[in-house]
């Protein structure tokens, strides 16, 4: 399992800062976001060309994308239209392949029999227009994708092009159990974010609730072989270089 | 109809190449003839072509459009520009159709834009830009100078090429660039039926004003390369690095 730094830690970095970062707190990998923090690759100021050389500069692996959710909706009316979603996101993905990635990370919209109709749709229409990248459906509190269940009621119905991305954080703010969530999931997991929470509220490694080495376990049983995404959101507690550096240290020692 | 050395050099200078007679006569009015099908005015009385409509008739897949396009040298000059076989094949060439006005207008170039960007109205996902390699305009009226024609600011598909490749290919909103490129004078495209227009995807244009009593009449498409969604985001030092035919 390799470790990749999430810009979450610094999401008012532009993607020089970023990599900064990242370098400063002992990662030569990093996950970026489409949109939310100021290291998109769509930033004004940056072409895609440069953000792929400004990475090979800096020595920096790029290992994942998180691009606009499967939502079934207009982003600007909120009108039901699966198909003008889909052509957004479908242009997400050619931007990770030019980003040379061939996955990239989603989740869903709204927790609705709708919602719930268009994410498979979705899913399977993207894996179909762009067939040489896969997915990971990730979970996310309040989103179509939240629990085990929903999980259960979408991977038999999506290509198998379509992994799962365990979002630690956002299953500890759901309330959902991590431990049940991962065995259930893990034949499909293919990406994992971390975040220790103590209820919603981001703490320092090892002191909330997140069971590391219970969930360490289940991935070494299901031979994951993939990343552990260190996401360091709202540090609160210290200095944010040095919060990441504990967190980096401490998910090292467990493995 | 071969494409001369110096109609690709223009080309490449300037971002737009005019050829006429690529239509025969017949060809022109069953153009003609299918378009006036579809407008809702009456075609032996031009005062009721004043503000008429639609702008977009519904008939760019019928049998007289498409042969403007594939019956025609047009869309084999197109592939000359590019390379033999590299272009999509449009299923439909739309008709654009620009209406006399009943108020007295001055004439102006229209708003210059690049196409592919996202309004609230266009049908562009937000968050995405459509790019396309060679765009067609090709007239079945005859257009006089100030008669609401196509128009091009030439020379601003190599300021695009130089501006993507240090900015976001999403950043002008709506595709408006007058606050982001230097704006050369524009060139409203005139000329008898069969008068066609390449230009480049990412030359500025606009349909300018319609000064004159007549309905502009003319089809557009835009031709994009096969590989177009592998190249995307790329803006080479080399602007005509996908383009082998201009290289």
């Amino acid at each position: 399992m390799n470790l990749t730094f999430s810009t979450t830690a610094c999401p008012d970095a532009l993607l020089p800062e970023a990599t900064d970062f990242a370098k400063k707190a002992g990662f030569d990998r990093i996950e970026l976001f489409r949109t939310w923090t100021q290291s998109s690759p769509v930033h004004p100021d940056w072409s895609v060309p440069m953000v792929r050389d400004h990475l090979d500069e800096a020595g920096i692996t790029l290992t994942g994308l998180n691009v606009r959710n499967v939502t079934g909706r207009k982003a600007d009316s909120d009108e039901r239209n699966l198909n003008y979603n889909v052509r957004q996101i479908t242009w997400d993905l050619h931007l990770a392949r030019a980003l040379r990635l061939r996955v990239a990370n989603i989740k869903g919209g709204a927790r609705t029999d709708e919602a719930m109709e268009d994410l498979i749709e979705g899913v399977n229409t993207l894996l179909e227009r762009v067939d040489d990248v896969t997915l990971n459906l990730g979970n996310h509190a309040g989103n179509r994708l939240e629990t085990l269940e929903d999980f259960q009621a979408v991977l038999p119905n999506v290509d198998e092009r379509a992994q799962v991305l365990i979002d630690t954080g956002h299953l500890l703010t759901a309330g959902v159990d991590v431990v049940s969530f991962a065995e259930g999931v893990a034949d499909r997991v293919r990406l994992v974010h971390l975040r220790d929470q103590k209820a919603e509220k981001p703490v320092p490694f090892g002191e909330g609730d997140l069971p590391f080495e219970e969930l360490f376990a289940i991935l070494k049983g299901a031979n994951y072989d993939g990343e552990l995404v260190i996401e360091m959101e709202k540090v609160d507690w210290g200095d944010p270089v040095d919060a990441t550096i504990q967190a980096r240290e401490y998910v090292e020692g467990l493995l | 109809m071969d494409l001369t050395p110096e109609d690709k050099a223009f080309f490449k200078e300037n971002g737009y190449l005019v050829k006429r007679d690529t239509l025969t006569d017949e060809q022109v009015t069953a153009g003609v003839d299918e378009i006036w099908k579809h407008i809702e005015a009456d075609r032996s009385d031009p005062s009721t072509w004043m503000d008429a409509g639609p702008v977009f008739p519904k008939c760019g897949d019928s049998d007289a459009i498409m042969a403007a396009l594939y019956d025609s040298p047009v869309y084999g000059m197109a592939e000359q520009l590019v390379g033999p076989g590299l272009l999509s094949r449009p299923s439909s060439f739309g008709p654009k159709l620009n209406y006399p006005a009943k108020e007295a207008i001055e004439w102006n170039p229209g708003g210059g834009h690049l196409d592919g960007y996202y309004t609230p109205t266009n049908g562009v996902p937000e968050g995405t830009v459509g790019r396309f390699f060679v765009g067609i305009t090709l007239y079945l009226s005859h257009q006089e100078p100030e008669g609401g024609g196509f128009t091009v600011w030439p020379g601003t598909h190599l300021q695009a090429a130089e501006y993507f490749r240090k900015h976001s290919i999403l950043n002008p909103k709506g595709g408006g660039v007058r606050d982001v490129f230097d704006m050369p004078e524009p060139v409203e495209i005139t000329g008898p039926p069969g008068t066609v227009c390449f230009w480049h995807g990412s030359t500025v244009h606009a349909a300018s004003r319609n000064c004159s009593s007549n309905i502009r009449m003319c089809m557009i498409t835009r031709l994009s390369p096969h590989n177009q969604d592998d190249i995307l985001f790329e803006f080479p030092d080399d602007p005509w690095t996908y383009w082998p035919a201009l290289k």
